[in-house]
């Protein structure tokens, strides 16, 4: 599929569809949307690398915010990129790691928004840039966070 | 509809980053800003009016001096834009009650969507990078109220 193939009613659908399917656990829909070399940027200044990573990052969230639930709000596409708003809400039952240092299971329920850019190369995001709430993400769990940049 | 194309509008947020950068913006806000814009943080709180915004814009450019701001990515559809941002500044007036540190800062991942009407910025959906903001000012964050 070339760019040209790319409408925005097309983006919007399949980013509704993620989102509808991620809902359900269903992680196979990332394998229609995401490059298998896709590149996740966060805003903490750390990469995933590849779909297989990638998925293993959403399911450690599932496992993390066993509830989660996703909201999309709003998308903008142009011809190879899309920028995406949602919210997701989930209760904090499982560890937090990675950049968000080792926090034991608070049970407190999170509501964050996120906003993303993706890029799009033969129909497929090949890199994706995401901006959270990640202060407030503390604040709510009620932990001091880590505040080290990398 | 919009009265631009996706070029015209891309090259207008250009053109907004560079009056912040040379400082002009202080003088033209109104050429960028409808008087009735509505800005509104990831938190669900607005600001509603070109005077509030102002004073909102003007209060965080006096605790950031030499602010430079960098347009890292746009995506543009129809009257709309998002984009993402990085910037660098000098801490150097009070900001949200904390005393002024001096430090040079370095903020990236901050993304921004706007719609725009007759040229001017009608309403704002900002994500601000809060976590690398506190961190880089050395100070520890605000509580929540």
């Amino acid at each position: 599929m070339s760019s040209r193939d790319f409408t925005v009613k097309d983006v919007k659908s399949q980013i509704q569809k993620t989102f509808d399917e991620l809902n359900k656990r269903n992680l196979a829909v990332l394998d229609e949307r995401f490059s298998p070399n896709v590149i996740v940027h966060s805003a903490m200044g750390t990469d995933v690398r590849g779909l297989q990573a990638y998925k293993e990052s959403v399911n450690q969230t599932f496992s993390t915010f066993p509830d989660i639930h996703c909201t999309l709000i709003d998308v903008l596409a142009d011809e190879d990129k899309s920028a995406t708003r949602y919210t997701w809400t989930g209760t904090h039952k499982g560890k937090l790691g990675g950049t968000s240092g080792n926090v034991a299971p608070t049970g407190k329920k999170v509501t964050m928004t996120v906003y993303s850019i993706a890029r799009y190369e033969a129909g497929k995001v090949a890199e994706q840039w995401t901006m959270s709430n990640r202060l407030s993400f503390f604040q709510q769990l009620g932990v001091t966070p880590t505040l080290d940049m990398k | 509809m919009t009265d631009m194309t996706p070029a015209q509008l891309k090259k207008r947020v250009q053109g907004l980053f560079a009056a912040y950068n040379s400082g002009a913006i202080f003088k033209e806000i109104d050429k960028w800003y409808a008087s009735d814009v509505v800005s509104h943080t990831y938190d669900g709180s607005s600001v509603r009016g070109l005077e509030q915004f102002k004073k909102n814009m003007e209060a965080t450019m006096a605790a950031f001096a030499n602010a430079h701001l960098t347009l890292d990515d746009i995506v543009v559809q129809g009257d709309r834009e998002a984009h993402s941002y990085s910037y660098t500044a000098t801490f150097s007036a009070p900001f949200l009650g904390i005393k002024p540190t001096g430090k040079k800062i370095t903020v990236p991942g901050n993304v921004v969507f706007q719609t725009w009407r007759d040229g001017k910025i009608a309403e704002i959906w900002w994500m601000d990078n809060a976590m690398a903001l506190f961190g880089q000012m050395g100070v520890t964050p605000p509580r929540p109220k």
